[in-house]
């Protein structure tokens, strides 16, 4: 047994400035890089076809844009898989996908006669089913973002709630801000997993809360950042613990999990790296702020 | 120590439950020599596998109602009906097809031929009997070209407009593919030219004399039977002395009563003249009337393989659609890809399970073998568990095992630190212990209702796959609360009062 991280007593509520700071910059960066850029949305939400296609000879890149050209697709985004030039993803936002989705296989039968074609997956969605995917997507976000902050406030300070909702868009926004500069593409499943994070970061958030709320009753006396401090340095051994058993098992769904998971496994990375750093940098550095401002009890 | 027995006991009963669930799903996949019975029993209580997974189809499809009077919802209730009718004939294994509110109806086909199968959805089949109007072709293709004639009349045209695109197909009519779609624009522009009681349909797609060609027919408006009177149809090997029809599959179909009557009739009439088979507007054959056929038996030949034929008698037999369906979201996954998932997915399992045990037990040396017993109990309950619901195991529901092994130790550390936060302060062991699992069951409580709360919304409102996700992080957290709090605690209590610990290695 060892005991890697012991009676630390580190001042985090005293660091503010850089956590506040480090968090601004990332937040900013990713705000721009949301808005200029946009989310390269995937067709569960614009609507459009996607074919992954495993060919038997290898293939370049720019064979199959050629052939698309010809049919007047060559803006479709082609993306090789794996190491051996055969299994390609061919995705386009289209407003016909069903007509696109047999275009493409028909004019690579043509140009590809000897070239045998398996189809792994087909994904074919109507712009206005995108539409109201997209819809019940943000109903779901909502709903999450609501009962999260209902509950933290039942069970703790209404001041947790609001920073912890506070740090879970913190997360929720770095994380999209990073899938936006990979330009990984913006699915159903990576919405999946950001409702995930929001749940993890929360975890967090909650134990977190919970040690600061059990040392606010013993140690009256004290300053209140002591408290958020102690409560912090007190859960640092379990919430590195915690972090590193749940990045051994998203590290290795990203490594080998395969391709159907790989924007799922990257998303959760992410997220999960953001919101061990948010739980102890962010969230009870805005209850103290809050404290400081609005003083809940007399000093 | 209280009531260790009864505690004790409570885990036996679960574990024997948990074995008894899960007994099935192990036997179904592991089991190689299993008669189709049993196969078919043992799904019935087993865990099912994804379509992502098994590969299969998922179709929505939504009912165009343009041009009809009747109610969404009525033209909904029939196309399900006869889809669910194809469906069942076409023998598909575990088919789900339920409505959905908006016309639309949801299939999901496990394991299927992907384009043969919307074919057998998708096809409206409304087949009608028309006659061929031969005597009045010459008259008609006449007016369009004279027609065509005037409109371009001060720029060049050809002496034949229309006629000039048209070649021989055996004794029909017919125009090169390639040519298909100067010929529907002209059809179009013409539509005003043809007598109201007629009007000009295409054959299907053939190979003829080296060229890809369709047959075009001047056809009666009026049908005169349609395809609500058929009682049966069949598929057989075509026969006859037909050299190019050798090889083929024809359909035979027989009229109820009243309308093989009607048929003998309209045979009787007619002799002499053909008769055109058509299929959602397209002309399968059009046979010359040779006699009287009293019988009520009619035949559809064309160039059909033997799957083909096969799937248009299912459909004849299943009825046509009430109105033309359209495929507004499909989903469709090859059964490698399903294969490959399976096999990267149980890797990624595999690694991140090892992973996090040897972290466990280097960590927390015998306390954490103790983490890592009720994480095998955990992963061995959420699987028991979802097998007794027969709930459907998912990509991301692998991806969500994974998730569920590095979070499920989360518990455990919660109990492990405040146990050595109690012992650093002086506690004795069994205190520490007490106290450890008192203190920290709070904080896990609070921790994983949220995560619950995210879990429901996710399988509320997502879909397939994404369920399958929330329904493993669900029942996973649940399972975790039972294992990491109630059974490692047991264990605790259990070796600190046999052996009388006074050091925990912890």
């Amino acid at each position: 047994m060892i005991e890697i991280i012991k009676g630390t007593n580190i001042d985090f509520i005293g660091k503010k400035k850089y956590g506040f700071g480090f968090s601004a910059v990332i937040i900013f960066l990713s705000l721009i890089l949301i808005f200029a850029k946009g989310p390269n949305f995937g067709i569960d939400f614009t609507g459009g076809a996607l074919l992954q296609i495993r060919f038997s000879e290898p293939i370049t890149t720019s064979e199959l844009r050629n052939t698309l050209s010809k049919i007047g697709k060559g803006q479709a985004l082609i993306q090789a898989l794996g190491d051996e030039d055969r299994d390609y993803i061919i995705r386009a936002a289209d407003e016909k996908p069903v007509e696109f989705a047999k275009s493409v296989k028909k004019i690579l039968s043509v140009d590809f006669p000897g070239n045998d074609r398996e189809i792994l997956r087909e994904e074919t969605v109507e712009p206005k089913i995108g539409k109201e995917l997209l819809t019940k997507t943000l109903w779901a976000i909502f709903l999450a973002l609501v009962l999260i902050f209902g509950y933290v406030s039942f069970r703790f300070d209404y001041r947790f709630g609001i920073a912890a909702v506070i740090a879970l868009f913190h997360d929720a926004i770095f994380t999209i801000g990073v899938l936006v500069f990979t330009q990984r593409e913006f699915s159903i499943v990576v919405v999946g997993a950001l409702l995930t994070i929001i749940g993890y970061s929360i975890n967090d958030s909650i134990v977190i809360s919970d040690r600061i709320r059990e040392k606010y009753k013993k140690m009256r006396k004290e300053p209140y950042n002591v408290i958020l401090n102690t409560g912090l340095n007190e859960t640092l051994p379990r919430t590195l613990l915690t972090s590193s058993t749940t990045l051994l098992a998203v590290v290795a769904l990203l490594i080998f999990g395969g391709s159907v998971i790989a924007d799922f496994a990257f998303t959760l990375l992410i997220g999960f790296l953001i919101g061990t750093y948010s739980s102890i940098f962010i969230l009870a550095n805005i209850v103290s702020i809050w404290e400081e401002r609005f003083p809940k009890r007399k000093r | 120590m209280r009531n260790i027995g009864l505690r004790i006991g409570i885990v036996i009963f679960v574990l024997v439950l948990s074995i008894i669930a899960i007994y099935p799903t192990i036997r179904l996949y592991t089991d190689e020599n299993l008669s189709k019975e049993n196969e078919l029993a043992l799904s019935k209580k087993a865990m099912h596998l994804g379509l992502d997974l098994k590969g299969g189809m998922h179709l929505v499809l939504e009912i165009d109602t343009t041009g009809f009077t009747e109610s969404v919802g009525d033209l909904r209730d029939r196309a399900y009906e006869i889809i669910q009718n194809r469906i069942d004939e076409f023998g598909v294994y575990e088919p789900i097809i339920e409505k959905q509110s908006g016309g639309r109806i949801l299939v999901q086909l496990p394991g299927v031929d992907r384009d043969r199968a919307i074919d057998l959805i998708e096809k409206v089949a409304h087949l009608e009997f028309i006659l061929v109007a031969e005597d009045r072709t010459e008259e008609v293709l006449g007016q369009i070209d004279k027609y065509l004639q005037v409109q371009a009349a001060d720029t060049f045209a050809f002496e034949e407009p229309f006629t000039f695109y048209l070649i021989r197909v055996e004794q029909d009519m017919g125009i090169d593919v390639r040519d298909e779609d100067s010929v529907r624009a002209i059809l179009i522009q013409v539509k005003d030219v043809i007598p109201l009681d007629l009007q000009i349909l295409f054959g299907p797609r053939e190979s003829y004399q080296g060229r890809e060609v369709r047959r075009l027919y001047v056809l009666k408006k009026e049908a005169e039977l349609t395809g609500e009177v058929i009682r049966d149809a069949k598929h057989e090997p075509a026969q006859g002395q037909d050299l190019q029809h050798l090889g083929s599959w024809q359909v035979t179909i027989e009229f109820k009563r009243e309308a093989a009557r009607r048929f003998a009739t309209l045979t009787g009439k007619n002799i002499n003249k053909r008769l055109a088979i058509v299929l959602d507007g397209i002309v399968q054959s059009a046979p010359s009337i040779v006699q009287r056929i009293p019988h009520g038996k009619a035949m559809i030949t064309g160039r059909f393989t033997a799957e083909q034929a096969r799937d248009l008698a299912i459909i004849l037999r299943a009825g046509a659609l009430p109105a033309p369906l359209k495929i507004v979201e499909e989903r469709t996954v090859g059964p490698s890809l399903g294969r490959d998932s399976i096999r990267s997915g149980i890797r990624a399992v595999l690694i991140a399970g090892a992973l996090v045990i040897v972290f466990m037990l280097i960590y927390y040396s015998l306390s954490g073998f103790v983490a890592d017993i009720t994480l095998f109990l955990n992963l061995f309950l959420l699987i028991a568990i979802l097998s007794a619901f027969r709930g459907s195991l998912t990509m991301p529901g692998i991806a969500g095992i994974a998730l569920t092994i590095g979070m499920a130790v989360d518990a455990n550390v919660l109990i492990f630190e405040r146990i050595r936060e109690e012992l650093n302060i002086g506690k004795t062991t069994r205190t520490a212990i007490d106290q450890g699992f008192a203190r920290a069951w709070i904080t896990i409580f609070d921790s994983n209702v949220t995560t619950i709360i995210i879990g429901v919304i996710l399988f509320i409102f997502g879909s397939g796959p994404i369920k399958g996700f929330a329904l493993i992080l669900t029942i996973g957290l649940v399972s975790n609360l039972f294992c990491a709090v109630f059974v490692s605690k047991i264990i605790f209590n259990y070796f600190t009062f046999k052996f009388d610990v006074r050091k925990l290695r912890i």
